[in-house]
């Protein structure tokens, strides 16, 4: 047998893949419509996380850097177009790119403060950083609401319907991870990972360590913010509870079980977890000690996740792969 | 190629790793840089690297200040290093590191045109058939040619080279020294720190000793070899079986 017959089935295979999730992420909603509205809903949500998921994995998984502020550039990104709308009748549709903008400036003063120093100073800057901000907006009842919530207008006014928040929310993860995934494979992704297994060797070898650590965290600020935006005029209310921390470690579980070094994986593992989550609503507290030990175990036995390795399997992914396919090539194919 | 460093002090806490060193060359050299543990020739690598800021004197290379650059800036003006215990970018494959320093540098070539460099560098280095491994899957030796190719991408002039042969099978350590010959022979200048005496002073064109953070002695390595200062800093012993 050929290479050419060998390799074949496996193009097959990941065309095939694509075309049937997204064949059935485009008619499910159809059916869910009729069917449950709550699913509709959990499906929406789950396509949330998994876009923080998948750009938390950009900057930990890829770049290396560990941020706990994620899910507070998610709330600057809502609170921002909720607050311009209610306060400069802002309409949705610029109150979203206003809300971006802000997470990514926000996350341009917080990286040129921290990307200087070591890893850890990130992590534990932006865990101070989003419990300041949670108390801020808490304690500033007068212009946020504080625990009461920011009531937004909903991005598809009175429409009752939930189609257009499912395909909103799904063109959004879809196109965010095509940019991160043409990110990945530029010059910038190659010297994030440099990054991200020896800084110091990285910057001796000619790579603007602090430039490409700080582009990486203002993009995924920016992902946050824009994911944030959407979902606050998706809901339609803010409070403080949508981003403490145990929130934040969600969003790092669901990356990690995934995968946290691929982005495809690390959004699977948040749609998985959210799904489940709901599933599993009937065990209570329980639901969360079962998610805790995957995670754990996923984290002694499974370093790159449970999806991340079923996908490379499937696509033929990773250098080994690759150097198979190279191996074919050069045998006459 | 013009290379000083003038009167360089560094100190870390109450030790003074540098003393005021001075070294200059024109042209392209070898030069041996050896010294007892904890003489100061790693962080006068470092310095002049870019890792360590010295607290005071200048590193000028072609007529350029360098020091007070960070290291990615120091590699733009044409100086690289190793480093004593490899740091290849391990998750990465051989060639994705080979194409780091190239594309950092000069990312107007494009992907491709590196790759094919890539290949003519692990061609050199015989190491071709590992081009899309991990690099973590190779041994201490191939990583140390991985990072000599690293240099090789771009147009290195000064190779700080810290260690080459330490812990590397013999046939690879006379491998790397064929290579640094023939990099010698396109105009490359090398700065080598070595423990591995046979090959520092067969290999070295001028051989500098510190100790204490001083050069104690500058020269011909067979001068260099007999020097009574020298002797003494290694207690006689490792020179005089050199």
């Amino acid at each position: 047998m050929t290479p050419t017959f060998a390799r074949a089935p496996r193009v097959r295979i990941e065309w095939l893949v694509i075309s049937i999730t997204l064949v059935v992420a485009i008619a499910i909603p159809f059916y869910l419509e009729k069917v449950s509205l709550y699913w509709l809903h959990v499906l929406i949500i789950a396509y949330f996380y998994a876009i923080l998921a998948s750009s938390w994995s950009l900057l930990a998984g890829v770049a290396g850097q560990f941020s706990f502020g994620h899910m507070a550039f998610m709330a600057i990104g809502g609170y921002t177009s909720g607050l311009l709308g209610k306060y400069f009748g802002l309409p949705p549709l610029l109150g979203i790119p206003a809300g971006t903008l802000v997470a990514g400036l926000t996350g341009l003063a917080i990286g040129v403060l921290c990307l200087r120093f070591k890893a850890s100073y990130l992590a534990l800057f932006t865990i101070a950083f989003s419990e300041i901000l949670r108390i801020l907006i808490r304690g500033e009842y007068g212009i946020t609401r504080g625990d009461q919530g920011l009531h937004l207008e909903m991005l598809f006014g009175a429409t009752t319907s939930k189609l257009p928040y499912y395909f909103t929310m799904l063109a959004l993860l879809v196109f965010s991870l095509l940019f991160m995934y043409w990110l990945v494979n530029s010059r910038v992704g190659l010297f994030l990972r440099a990054i991200r297994e020896d800084e110091e060797a990285a910057s001796a070898r000619g790579v603007d360590v602090v430039r490409y650590k700080l582009m990486a965290f203002v993009i995924t600020s920016m992902i946050a913010g824009l994911a944030g935006g959407f979902f606050a005029h998706y809901i339609g209310i803010l409070t403080p509870n949508t981003f403490v921390l145990p929130q934040m470690g969600l969003v790092i579980a669901m990356a990690i079980i995934g995968g946290v070094e691929s982005l495809v994986a690390a959004a699977i593992g948040g749609i998985i977890i959210q799904v489940s989550l709901e599933v599993l609503r009937d065990f209570d507290a329980w639901r969360l000690v079962i998610f805790g030990a995957l995670l754990v175990i996923t984290l002694r036995f499974a370093r790159n996740g449970l999806i991340a390795p079923l996908l490379e399997r499937l696509f033929g992914l990773g250098p080994r792969a690759e150097k198979r396919k190279k191996e074919s090539d050069s045998h006459g194919v | 190629m013009e290379f000083e460093i003038s009167n360089l002090k560094k100190h870390f806490g109450g030790i003074q790793a540098l003393n005021g060193v001075s070294l200059s060359f024109s042209g392209h050299q070898i030069i041996g840089l050896i010294g007892p543990n904890g003489s100061g020739k790693s962080t006068l690598v470092n310095t002049i690297g870019g890792i360590h800021e010295p607290d005071s004197g200048t590193i000028t290379f072609n007529g350029k200040r360098i020091d007070h650059l960070k290291p990615n800036q120091v590699m733009q003006h044409g100086v690289g290093r190793t480093f004593q215990v490899t740091r290849a970018f391990r998750r990465m494959t051989v060639m994705e590191n080979l194409l780091v320093p190239a594309l950092a540098l000069y990312p107007e070539k494009g992907r491709k045109t590196w790759e094919a460099r890539g290949r003519e560098v692990l061609d050199f280095l015989t190491m071709d058939h590992l081009r899309d491994d991990y690099a973590r899957s190779l041994s201490g030796g191939q990583q140390k040619l991985l990072e000599l190719g690293q240099l090789m991408m771009t147009d290195t002039q000064l190779l700080l080279l810290d260690e080459p042969f330490a812990g590397v099978h013999p046939k690879l350590m006379e491998s790397i020294f064929e290579y640094i010959k023939v990099l010698y022979g396109q105009g490359k200048a090398f700065l080598i720190i070595s423990h591995d005496m046979n090959s520092i002073f067969t290999l070295s064109h001028r051989l500098v000793v510190l100790n204490y953070g001083d050069i104690i002695a500058d020269g011909d390595p067979q001068v260099v070899k007999y020097d009574e200062k020298v002797i003494q800093a290694y207690l006689g012993e490792e020179v005089e079986d050199a």
